[in-house]
C-alpha cells in the first residue's frame, strides 16, 4: 500500500504458508513412522510391511495435495484418499502386531505406530480459505483417518482404546484454526480499510503535487510574461517577448510538458519497495523536506546482516540529517555499490561543505554516529568535504547479494 | 487499483526478502491474528501440562521439579505474550531467546521430574510445548532463527529421551524408536514453523512489490487524468481569458495601451487564483468538525494520515455514531503535538467494540495512541511524533 505496509488482504499468502507448514508436519510424522516400521521388517520377517509403507506414501501425497488445492471438492477427495492409504497401513501393521504378539499381548489400537501417522492426516484442513471449510475438512480427516484406523485395528483383532493424544490434537487444531481465522477476519477488515485510506492519501498527495506544480509553472511563466507586458511601453513586441509568448502558448496547448520532469515524479522511496532499509530512511528524509536521488545496485543492501543493516540505516539517516541541517541544499544522492565481499553506500550533496580536519561540534553527529555505527559492523567510513564543494560520506559494510 | 484485489504481477519465486526480516515487519496488522493464535497455543500448552502432570502423577519422581517445570512454562508463555503485546519492541530476537530458554528449562525440569519412573516419553508435555511454542513463534521470528531453535530442541529432546532410556525400567522397545517418537513432534512443528515463516514472508514481500507497482500505475493514471481534465488550464482565467489574450498579442505582434491595462488586470486575477489554488486538506472531509489551528495536518507523515483516515472512515460508517459529533482536533503544545478524535454515541461501549480493531491498528502504527470512554463520548488520543519541519 502507500505506506510501508504490505497486506495479505485475501489470505492467499497465509493459506500458502499454512499449507507448507502442514506439509512439513505431515511428512515428518509419516517419515518417522515409515522409518520405525521399516526397522520391523527384518525383526518380524514380514515383507508385507512394505505394502503398509506404500499406504503411508499415498497418505503423504494425498495430504500434501489436499493442503495445496484450492478446490474444496478435490480437498475432500484427497482427504478420503489419505484416509484410505492410512487404513491400508493400519491393516498391515495391526495385522503384523497381532500375529506377532498374539491377541492378548498385542498393543491396543492407540499404540504409537498407529497414532503417529494419524497426526499427519489431521492437518488437511488448516490451509482452507474459510473457517467452515477448514473445520469440515479437519473433521472429515478425523473420521476417515483415526476413525477408520480404529475400525481396521478392531477388525484385525486388536483391543480398542481411545486415542487421547490424537483426539486432543484434533481439538487443539480446531482451536488453533478458529483463533487464526477470528484474528485474520479482524485484521483483514482493518487492512482493507487501511488500504483504501492509504490509496486516498496517495491520491490526495498526488493531486496536491500536480496542483502545486501547475501553480508554480503559471507563476514562473505566464504571470511573469503578463507582468512584463503590463510594464512594456505600447508598440511592437520584441523577439524575446514573442518567444516567451510562443513557449507559454505551446505549453498551454499541451500541458503534459508542464507535468513532466523529476520534481513531479514519484518520491524516491516509491521505487525502493524492494529495499526496506532505504525506504525507511529515504521516506523519513523526504518527510523532512529533502529530495533524494538513489542510484546503483540498491538491492545488494538486502544481503547485509540484520545487525549491520541496522547500523547502516542509522549511519545513512545521520548523513541525510547532516545534509538537511548543514549543507544549505535540499538535494542529496545515495549511491549503492557492491564489490565482493563488501557493500558500499555513498551519501553526497553539493552543499556548502566543511573542512574535515578543522570541523567543530556541528559534525560530531557525523563523526560519532556514522563512524561508530559502521566501524561496529567491521566496515569503514571515509568523509570527503571542503568548503564550497559539497560533502560525500563513503561507507562500507560486509555483505553479499542474495 | 482496488484495495481488495491487489495486483499479483510479482511472481513469488522471483523475490527474496531482506535478511533478518519477518512477515510482521511488512504487515504489522497481521500481529492481531498472530497474537490471538499465541494466546490459544499458550492456553493449550498450560492446560495440557497441568492435565498431563495430574493424570501421570504416578510417574512423577520429584514434585518440586514437576512444579518448577509448570512455573517455568507459565513464565515462558507469559513473557512471550507480554512481548507480543508490546507495541514498541515486540517479540525481538533477544526476547524470544528468553522465552525459548524458559520453555527449554520447563522441558528439562518436566523430564527430570519423572526420571527413573517414566513409562512413556510421549507423555512428557515438555516436548509438546516446546514444539508448539516454535509454531506460535512462526509469525514473529525469521525462518533461520526458527531453524536454529528447532535444531536445539531436537538435540535437547534426544538427550532427554536417552536419559530416560538409561534411567527407566528396561523396555523391549529399541532406543532409536524411543528417540524418534520423542523427536518427531518437535521436528514436525519446528520444520512446519520454518516453512510457514519463509513462505509467508515471501508472499507478503511479493505483495509489497506488487502494490508498489500498482501505486506507480495509479500515480501515472492520475497524472494523465489531471492533464486530460486540463488541471493547469483551470487555474483562474488562464484558459478562457489569458490564452486568447496572449494568442491575439502573438498574432498582432504589437502592444496597445488597452493591452497593457488588460495584462495588468489579468496578472492580478491570475495571481489571486494561483495563491488560492492550494488544495483543501481531505482529512477534514472525513469529520463533522476539523480543528487544526497550527496546520499540523499537511505536515503529518503519510502513514499517520492514512491511519487516522482509516479510523475516521470506520467511525463515519458506524450506525452507532451520533450524527454531527465526529471531531478531529490537532493541537500543538509547548513541547509536543498531538491529536484527539471524539465521537459520541448512545451506546458508546458498543461503538468502541466495533472500532476496536482500528484502535489496535492505531496503536500499531502510532505507538502512543490510546482510547478512553468519557460519558457518551469515545476519545482517541495520539501523539504526532513524525512531522515535517
Amino acid at each position: 500500500m502507500t505506506l510501508q505496509i504490505a497486506a495479505d488482504v485475501d489470505g492467499r499468502s497465509t493459506s500458502r504458508a499454512l499449507a507448507t507448514a502442514g506439509s512439513w508436519l505431515a511428512v515428518v510424522f509419516l517419515a518417522a513412522t515409515a522409518l520405525i516400521v521399516t526397522a520391523f521388517i527384518p525383526v518380524t520377517g514380514r515383507a508385507d510391511i512394505v505394502v503398509g509403507i506404500a499406504g503411508l506414501v499415498v497418505t503423504g501425497f494425498a495430504v500434501v495435495a489436499a493442503l495445496r488445492t484450492g478446490s474444496q471438492v478435490r480437498a475432500v477427495l484427497y482427504t478420503v484418499a489419505a484416509g484410505l492409504g492410512l487404513a491400508l497401513y493400519a491393516f498391515v501393521v495391526a495385522g503384523v502386531s497381532v500375529a506377532d504378539a498374539g491377541t492378548a499381548a498385542a498393543p491396543t489400537s492407540d499404540f504409537v505406530l498407529l497414532s503417529m501417522p494419524e497426526f499427519a492426516i489431521l492437518v488437511v484442513g488448516i490451509a482452507a480459505r474459510s473457517l467452515a471449510r477448514s473445520l469440515v475438512l479437519g473433521t472429515l480427516a478425523l473420521l476417515v483417518g483415526p476413525g477408520l484406523v480404529q475400525l481396521v485395528a478392531w477388525q484385525q483383532g486388536m483391543r480398542l482404546a481411545l486415542d487421547v493424544p490424537v483426539l486432543a490434537s484434533w481439538l487443539a487444531l480446531v482451536l488453533f484454526v478458529t483463533a487464526l481465522w477470528i484474528g485474520r477476519r479482524e485484521a483483514a477488515r482493518g487492512t482493507a480499510q487501511m488500504l483504501d485510506s492509504a490509496l486516498a492519501e496517495e491520491r490526495h498527495l498526488a493531486e496536491a503535487r500536480f496542483t502545486a506544480r501547475a501553480a508554480a509553472w503559471v507563476g514562473d511563466t505566464v504571470l511573469t510574461d503578463l507582468r512584463a507586458l503590463a510594464a512594456t511601453p505600447p508598440g511592437p513586441l520584441g523577439d524575446r517577448m514573442l518567444q516567451s509568448l510562443d513557449r507559454d502558448l505551446a505549453n498551454l496547448a499541451d500541458t503534459s510538458l508542464v507535468l513532466s520532469g523529476p520534481e513531479i515524479g514519484a518520491s524516491a522511496s516509491r521505487s525502493l519497495a524492494s529495499v526496506p532499509l532505504l525506504v525507511s530512511v529515504v521516506r523519513a528524509a523526504e518527510q523532512q523536506g529533502l529530495r533524494i536521488r538513489v542510484t546503483g545496485d540498491t538491492e545488494v543492501i538486502n544481503g547485509v546482516r540484520p545487525a549491520d543493516a541496522r547500523n547502516l540505516e542509522r549511519a545513512i539517516s545521520e548523513c541525510l540529517e547532516n545534509v538537511r541541517r548543514h549543507s544549505g541544499q535540499i538535494d542529496a544522492e545515495i549511491a549503492v555499490y557492491y564489490s565482493a565481499p563488501e557493500v558500499s553506500v555513498m551519501v553526497s550533496d553539493a552543499g556548502v561543505g566543511f573542512d574535515v580536519d578543522a570541523a567543530g561540534d556541528e559534525t560530531v553527529g557525523l563523526r560519532v554516529t556514522v563512524v561508530d555505527s559502521i566501524v561496529e559492523t567491521g566496515g569503514s567510513v571515509q568523509i570527503w568535504s571542503r568548503p564550497g564543494t559539497g560533502t560525500a560520506v563513503f561507507m562500507t559494510v560486509p555483505g553479499a547479494p542474495r | 487499483m482496488s484495495a481488495r484485489t491487489p495486483s499479483r504481477s510479482v511472481p513469488l519465486g522471483s523475490v527474496r526478502a531482506p535478511r533478518g526480516t519477518t512477515a510482521l515487519d511488512f504487515d504489522p496488522l497481521a500481529a492481531i491474528s498472530a497474537r490471538g493464535f499465541l494466546i490459544v497455543v499458550a492456553t493449550v500448552c498450560l492446560v495440557s501440562a497441568v492435565a498431563l502432570t495430574v493424570t501421570t502423577a504416578a510417574q512423577t519422581s520429584s514434585w518440586p521439579l514437576a512444579i518448577g517445570a509448570l512455573v517455568a512454562l507459565a513464565a515462558g508463555f507469559g513473557w512471550f505474550i507480554r512481548s507480543a503485546f508490546d507495541f514498541t519492541v515486540g517479540v525481538s530476537t533477544d526476547r524470544f531467546a528468553t522465552v525459548f530458554a524458559l520453555l527449554a528449562v520447563a522441558t528439562v525440569l518436566n523430564s527430570l521430574g519423572s526420571l527413573g519412573s517414566n513409562l512413556l516419553v510421549r507423555d512428557d508435555w515438555g516436548l509438546l510445548t516446546l514444539a508448539l511454542a516454535l509454531m506460535a513463534a512462526a509469525p514473529f521470528r525469521t525462518a533461520a532463527e526458527l531453524g536454529l531453535y528447532t535444531g536445539i530442541s531436537t538435540a535437547l529432546v534426544t538427550v532427554l529421551s536417552l536419559l530416560h532410556v538409561f534411567f527407566s525400567p528396561l523396555t523391549p522397545v529399541p532406543i532409536a524408536v524411543i528417540v524418534l517418537v520423542a523427536v518427531a513432534p518437535v521436528l514436525a512443528l519446528g520444520l512446519g514453523a520454518m516453512g510457514y515463516a519463509r513462505v509467508l514472508l515471501a508472499g507478503i514481500y511479493a505483495e509489497r512489490l506488487a502494490q508498489a507497482e500498482a501505486r506507480d500505475r495509479q500515480f501515472d493514471a492520475q497524472r494523465q487524468r489531471f492533464i486530460d481534465d486540463d488541471g493547469v488550464g483551470s487555474i483562474g482565467p488562464l484558459r478562457e481569458e489569458v490564452v486568447p489574450f496572449l494568442a491575439r498579442l502573438r498574432m498582432a505582434g504589437e502592444l496597445t495601451v488597452d493591452d497593457r491595462l488588460r495584462a495588468a488586470e489579468l496578472t492580478a486575477r491570475l495571481q489571486a487564483a494561483v495563491d488560492g489554488s492550494r488544495p483543501a486538506d481531505s482529512l477534514g472531509d472525513q469529520v463533522d468538525v476539523f480543528i487544526d489551528e497550527a496546520e499540523l495536518s499537511l505536515r503529518m507523515h503519510e502513514d499517520d494520515r492514512a491511519t487516522i483516515r482509516a479510523v475516521l472512515r470506520e467511525l463515519n460508517q458506524s450506525p452507532r455514531r451520533t450524527p454531527g459529533t465526529l471531531v478531529l482536533e490537532l493541537l500543538e503544545g509547548e513541547e509536543d503535538r498531538f491529536g484527539i478524535i471524539r465521537c459520541s454515541s448512545a451506546d458508546v461501549r458498543s461503538l468502541r467494540a466495533e472500532v476496536l480493531p482500528f484502535i489496535r491498528m492505531m496503536r500499531l502504527m502510532m505507538s502512543t495512541a490510546s482510547d478512553e470512554v468519557a460519558g457518551d463520548e469515545l476519545l482517541l488520543h495520539f501523539d504526532l511524533q513524525r512531522l515535517a519541519s
